[in-house]
């Protein structure tokens, strides 16, 4: 009998027109079909129509070591960038059907060292740096006024509260400017799941992690939450209802409640910024979560001249680093990077602008790896600055 | 023992250095297919999976593997997109594939001569996007642009967009470059001026080779200047009305850069799909390029040829336009699809569209007529019908559908299209005995091993080395197609 591989209609719904191929960022440093979106089907259909005639024809459409490692490897190689699903002649929704697969692979191949790691590190100190929970609110800055009745949560995230405090603070600030009625979750914030979802170990964050965040938000009265992290924004947002059903609280990324601060005039632009930029859109908020204007509105409303990219958009290209490509394939990941800030360069810009802190630091390293003199910096740093 | 897999493998590791060659099971599964999908028992029969995988990234080490393949008696596969649908770059019994994708560097855009040197594994899409950055545009491209190679196109000698105004695959040649099965390397043309004058036009052999004769590494094309641009789309009530169209602008002083059509049945399934706000008609999609007073003069012609038809918008012109590459978004509903193409008269246009009706019916198949016009003179007809792949008898009978289709193309005074493997058999009918004995006598001479592209075109050829039975072969299509017409009716 055939695998129980999910999916099946995509399966063979898929055309085979190689269309997905030439837009993937991984295959553009791989370059092995297997390595494709299209050829990771054709596998997986095969495996799933094992039937009599292969033991009649010893075609052998087994799962041996080697075989289930290269599969391994070429599933988990995806940066979870959705750009075959932008392309796909059979409107195959590939964001959600490799998150499918790559639990499929786990749960019939086993899980990599690392992933084990992750996984337990993520289940123990609910994130995935394995940091204490009562430090988790150390980054906030202490002339920030928190409220006991808030309008806003904010969601740092295991980045920025952990590692990035930077791009934390700084929004923070912002809103602080607004004045806005504002309160962190602290110690009680865990890890939104994201790192696992992608990675297709998403069991605990659907039954424990989505249910705790929304929960310690609620009990706060606060009905927006707002959050600086692309990878934070797009889980809370659209997966979190996936299993909680619709959310009573309003999700929205900073860059569009800047966006609305600005349009309320609550925040005023005092110091313009006269720099020629270009923004690079982050695929968890581009293309997976749709929003494509509102940092761009920002980023005008600051005084800068925007340049678009050739790839910008829904077909704006992955920055390399996504779905943990960056810890297991670091130099897979920067060399997707690389390509991205020579695309950047190519516009005549003097600065990447994205609102992403994984984003934000696989540029920087790619340029510094290209030798490239070009820097990317977080949405909410340069508004800051500017505000 | 170390088998023949290995051996290959090894000497392929010392042509192209490490990672460059592969020979894992899992990679020589995922290149044994195509766009078109087989009935498991043709397993059987053919032997697809490739024994080494290489990725060549110069004409000079093409021309070494080449050499080693000549003296080992091993096949050679050239492979591009492999968005072709006719096993064209499918081996049948091992061997190495080329997979040429890595060669597809764009090697000078020259403007002042209106030509693109590129190597031959660069897709159109990208090659057409590195031209227009120039200023300049590509005359006709195949509607598998994003993934299909320009080697590969040229390979299937295919018609495309753009096909009306700038021809197909091989028009557009002004040199390639390809490695012979002897490993020699040719320049088959003049880059700089067009081909005339005495000796045999290479140039045009290799079109439509489907990779039995050489590896095309590079190719020189035509460009030619970006001008102004307008899709226009008509909707008709059905294909017969918008048949008369068609005639009449093929009879008419307007020269669209594209036309093409689709109908009632293809935007039926579209909405079925869920695009609610597809057409319920048949629609002609037209393109016009030039100057702008051009194109608002044949925008005139189209407005009184199409009259009666509802004009569409710009939006949903556009739309449809941009939709050119997408034409069997429908396939989910089979979920599995099979394509078929057959070329006939302009004047004929009308009777064929009856006889693929009819046979749509006998065979009771859920299926959609889309084409385009290639010239003033022939209409190419691209029929799909979805099936599913998992009922055996069903998908047999595809081929059945196919082989009738060709059978229509032949009735109505035209042909089939592409033949690759399994209808290769129709090379002989397509251009007569002595053409054909001729074709077999230049793939002899040239590869006289038979080791480029075996039992492709000239001889559809299984496993075993005996040919495809010509005769056989459209003998059982018949027979699946009585099979099929019992059969109760596709839902």
């Amino acid at each position: 009998m055939g695998y129980d591989v999910p999916n099946i209609e995509d399966l063979y719904a898929c055309l085979s027109c190689g269309y997905c191929n030439s837009v993937c960022p991984t295959y553009g440093q791989v370059g092995w079909e297997s390595r494709t979106p299209r050829g990771v089907i054709y596998y997986l259909k095969q495996l799933s129509q094992k039937n009599v005639f292969d033991t009649i024809l010893r075609r052998g459409v087994k799962l041996d070591s080697q075989s289930a490692e290269r599969l391994r490897e070429c599933v988990f190689m995806c940066t979870s960038c959705g750009m075959c699903e932008e392309v796909c002649h059979v409107d195959i929704e590939f964001i959600e059907f490799w998150e499918d697969i790559k639990e499929w692979v786990i749960k019939t191949v086993g899980k990599t060292e690392s992933q084990k790691k992750m996984y337990d590190r993520i289940k123990e100190f609910k994130n995935p740096f394995g940091e204490p929970a009562e430090t988790r609110g150390a980054w906030l800055p202490e002339d920030i006024k928190l409220s006991e009745t808030p309008e806003v949560i904010f969601f740092g995230g295991c980045t920025e509260s952990y590692r990035m405090q930077k791009l934390a603070q700084a929004s923070v600030k912002i809103m602080d400017k607004a004045g806005v009625e504002l309160n962190i979750l602290g110690e009680k914030e865990w890890c939104c799941g994201s790192p696992l979802l992608r990675l297709g170990q998403g069991d605990i964050v659907k039954s424990e992690f989505m249910a705790h965040n929304i929960k310690m938000v609620e009990e706060t009265g606060a009905k927006t939450v707002v959050t600086a992290c692309a990878g934070c924004f797009n889980t809370i947002k659209n997966d979190y209802p996936k299993v909680l059903g619709k959310l009573d609280i309003e999700v929205l990324h900073l860059s569009e409640y800047t966006k609305r601060l600005l349009d309320s005039g609550a925040l005023k632009v005092n110091n313009p910024i006269s720099q020629k930029v270009t923004y690079h859109d982050p695929c968890h908020l581009g293309r997976h979560a749709k929003v494509f204007e509102a940092p761009r509105d920002v980023i005008n409303s600051l005084g800068a001249e925007l340049v678009e990219m050739r790839r910008h958009g829904a077909e704006a290209c992955c920055c390399g680093s996504g779905a943990g490509v960056k810890a297991a394939y670091k130099d897979m990941a920067l060399d997707i990077g690389v390509g991205r800030v020579e695309e950047a360069v190519e516009t005549g810009a003097e600065l990447i602008i994205s609102p992403c802190p994984f984003c934000v630091l696989n540029l920087n390293q790619a340029a510094e790896k290209a030798g490239l003199k070009i820097k990317t910096v977080d949405l909410v740093q340069i508004a800051l600055g500017a505000l | 023992m170390i088998g023949k897999s290995e051996i290959i493998f090894n000497e392929m590791s010392n042509i192209v250095g490490d990672g460059r060659a592969r020979n894992d099971m899992f990679e020589r599964r995922v290149y044994s297919h195509d766009l078109g999908s087989f009935p498991k028992l043709f397993d059987m029969m053919f032997n697809f999976k490739p024994d080494c995988i290489v990725k060549p990234e110069s004409s000079d080490e093409i021309s070494k593997i080449v050499k080693f393949a000549s003296k080992e008696r091993v096949a050679i596969i050239p492979r591009g997109g492999a968005s072709w649908g006719m096993s064209g770059a499918i081996p049948i019994e091992g061997g190495i594939i080329l997979d040429m994708t890595h060669m597809s560097n764009v090697l000078e855009i020259d403007g002042d001569n209106l030509i693109v040197t590129t190597e031959g594994g660069i897709t159109w899409k990208d090659l057409y996007e590195k031209v227009e950055a120039k200023g300049y545009m590509i005359g006709s491209y195949p509607s598998s642009a994003p993934s299909a190679t320009v080697a590969g196109w040229i390979n299937t000698g295919g018609i495309g967009t753009g096909s009306y105004k700038y021809g197909g695959a091989g028009d557009n040649i002004r040199a390639l470059e390809v490695v012979l099965p002897n490993g020699n390397i040719v320049n088959t043309g003049s880059k700089y001026t067009l081909q005339s004058g005495s000796g045999y036009d290479l140039n045009q052999i290799f079109v439509g080779a489907e990779g039995t004769l050489g590896v095309i590494t590079k190719a020189t094309l035509r460009i030619f200047p970006k001008d102004e641009f307008r899709p226009l789309s008509y909707l008709f009530p059905d294909l017969k009305t918008l048949s008369k169209a068609v005639q009449g602008l093929t009879r008419s002083d307007a020269t669209p850069l594209n036309i093409s059509f689709a109908d009632n049945n293809h935007f039926g399934f579209l909405r079925e799909l869920g695009h609610g706000d597809a057409p319920d008609g048949s629609m002609l999609n037209i393109a016009l390029e030039g100057p702008e007073e051009l194109i608002d003069y044949e925008e005139g012609v189209l407005d009184r040829i199409t009259k009666g038809a509802k004009k569409e918008s710009v939006e949903l012109s556009m739309h449809e336009w941009d939709e050119r590459s997408y034409e069997l978004r429908a396939k989910r509903l089979g979920p599995s699809a099979i394509l078929g193409e057959a070329f006939v008269p302009t004047t004929r246009m009308d009777e064929a569209i009856d006889h693929i009706y009819t046979l749509i019916k006998k065979m009771k198949l859920k299926a959609a007529i889309t084409g385009m016009v290639p010239d003033r003179n022939s209409v190419v007809f691209m029929p799909y019908y979805l099936t599913d792949e998992r009922k055996l008898i069903k998908s047999m009978v595809s081929l059945g559908f196919m082989g009738k289709l060709a059978g229509i193309g032949f009735k109505d005074g035209g042909r089939p299209s592409g033949l690759g493997l399994f209808f290769a058999y129709n090379l002989k009918k397509l251009h007569g005995g002595v053409a054909y004995g001729t074709m077999h006598d230049l793939k002899s001479s040239l590869d006289p091993c038979d080791i480029m592209n075996p039992g492709k075109l000239t001889e559809g050829q299984t496993r075993f080395g005996f040919p495809l039975p010509g005769a056989v072969l459209p003998l059982g299509m018949s027979v699946m197609k009585l099979v099929k017409g019992i059969l109760p009716k596709d839902k």
